[in-house]
């Protein structure tokens, strides 16, 4: 006699499954990951932008940018180097390049505009 | 306290949570999506809504959430918040929340029958401060400079500005993270649970007190949600004996008859 052995997935086992999945692998994954990140309870953890912003028009003039002037929230898990200097670009055509200076680094990264 | 009491209590609690969030998440949808801001959808096929339903939106999302919390066609009420909720997280960047997406979380798990749900929002509870806190274990966070950042601009209470120094600040920034990894843990053994409710209370609200102005709805809806948890913990002795007044008023008050 053969008998078929199933797995039985109750749905208390797979309440467990999807709940340890979310709340313990994504977390425990997000941490290998820049700070503050989505969906893992990272709060207060970080800032993922640490560059300060300058709009340089064509004459040559320099502005530094409030990125709340361009986003309503400016979130801390928000990478706003990816977001904000196309975003200037686009919105105010006199603007030839955005630099982003990093003040924690030093680094200074420069964002032409398309023409 | 029975498991049936635990659940009115937390469901009145985040019914109110969810109400408070309404009102946060209805100015802060104001701000984001005003016209020439930039938006940063997190997926593409998620629409904003027009103006003109926004109203129907919140309108929505403040009625389930006083229904969620008194108890009136709470299935309903709170299906029609979790996708409300889940829409404002998922709708744009700057509309995600922590606060929200833990809402979310207790509020799936409030409605589901028998003792399982509330062990995982046991956990849940543990999950969030354990996270919490090992992801604050990075050069920018124990240096001080955002705990400082938030303390310098508190609404209510503002630390005096030598206190602005980093000898003061890593101090408060490491305290923070053992705070919340003493909350993750405490909760569990007994002996240290009443100390920890106390504390719990106490660190929710000195945060709420603290920082800054336009972070105060979503703290108190932290609070609120959280604290809500610590009742999952409390024995009736610790209920009774503690806070008997207040526990015991909301007790007769709330409580529905358990099913035999």
């Amino acid at each position: 006699m053969f008998r078929h052995h199933r797995l039985k997935l109750s749905v208390p086992t797979l309440l467990i499954a999807i709940f340890l999945v979310v709340q313990i692998a994504v977390p425990t994954a997000a941490l290998g990951l820049p700070r503050p990140a989505r969906f893992s309870w990272q709060m207060y953890a970080g800032v993922r932008t640490t560059s300060e912003f300058v709009a340089v028009q064509g004459d040559g003039s320099e502005r530094e940018i409030d990125p709340s002037d361009y986003l309503g929230n400016p979130r801390l898990d928000i990478d706003l180097a990816d977001v904000l200097p196309g975003f200037v670009c686009e919105t105010e055509p006199t603007v030839v390049f955005i630099r982003a200076e990093d003040q924690l680094s030093d680094e200074v990264v420069e964002y032409p505009c398309a023409p | 306290m029975r498991a049936i009491e635990v659940r009115t209590l937390m469901r009145l609690l985040i019914g109110t949570a969810a109400l408070i969030q309404a009102v946060d998440m209805a100015i802060l949808f104001h701000v984001v999506f005003d016209e020439g801001k930039l938006r940063l959808p997190l997926y593409d096929w998620l629409p904003v809504l027009p103006g003109a339903l926004m109203p129907v939106y919140f309108g929505i999302w403040l009625l389930s959430a006083i229904a969620f919390a008194t108890g009136l066609q709470m299935r309903l009420a709170g299906v029609l918040l979790v996708f409300s909720m889940m829409y404002a997280i998922f709708v744009d960047q700057q509309t995600y929340s922590n606060h929200v997406y833990l809402l979310v979380i207790v509020m799936l798990l409030l409605m589901l029958p028998g003792s399982l749900p509330l062990t995982l929002l046991r956990w849940q509870m543990s999950i969030v401060y354990f996270f919490a806190a090992v992801s604050k274990i990075n050069i920018i966070y124990i240096s001080g400079l955002i705990v400082a950042g938030n303390l310098q601009h508190g609404w209510l209470l503002q630390l005096p500005d030598p206190l602005f120094r980093w000898e003061a600040m890593l101090p408060i920034a490491v305290g923070s993270i053992c705070l919340e990894l003493f909350l993750a843990v405490a909760f569990w053994i007994p002996r240290y649970r009443p100390v920890a409710f106390r504390i719990g209370v106490a660190f929710h609200l000195a945060i709420v007190l603290f920082f800054p102005f336009n972070a105060v709805l979503q703290l108190i809806v932290f609070a609120l949600t959280m604290d809500s948890l610590y009742l999952l913990f409390l024995d009736p002795v610790v209920v009774e004996g503690r806070v008997p007044a207040v526990i015991e008023r909301a007790r007769n008050r709330l409580a529905v008859p358990a099913r035999p």
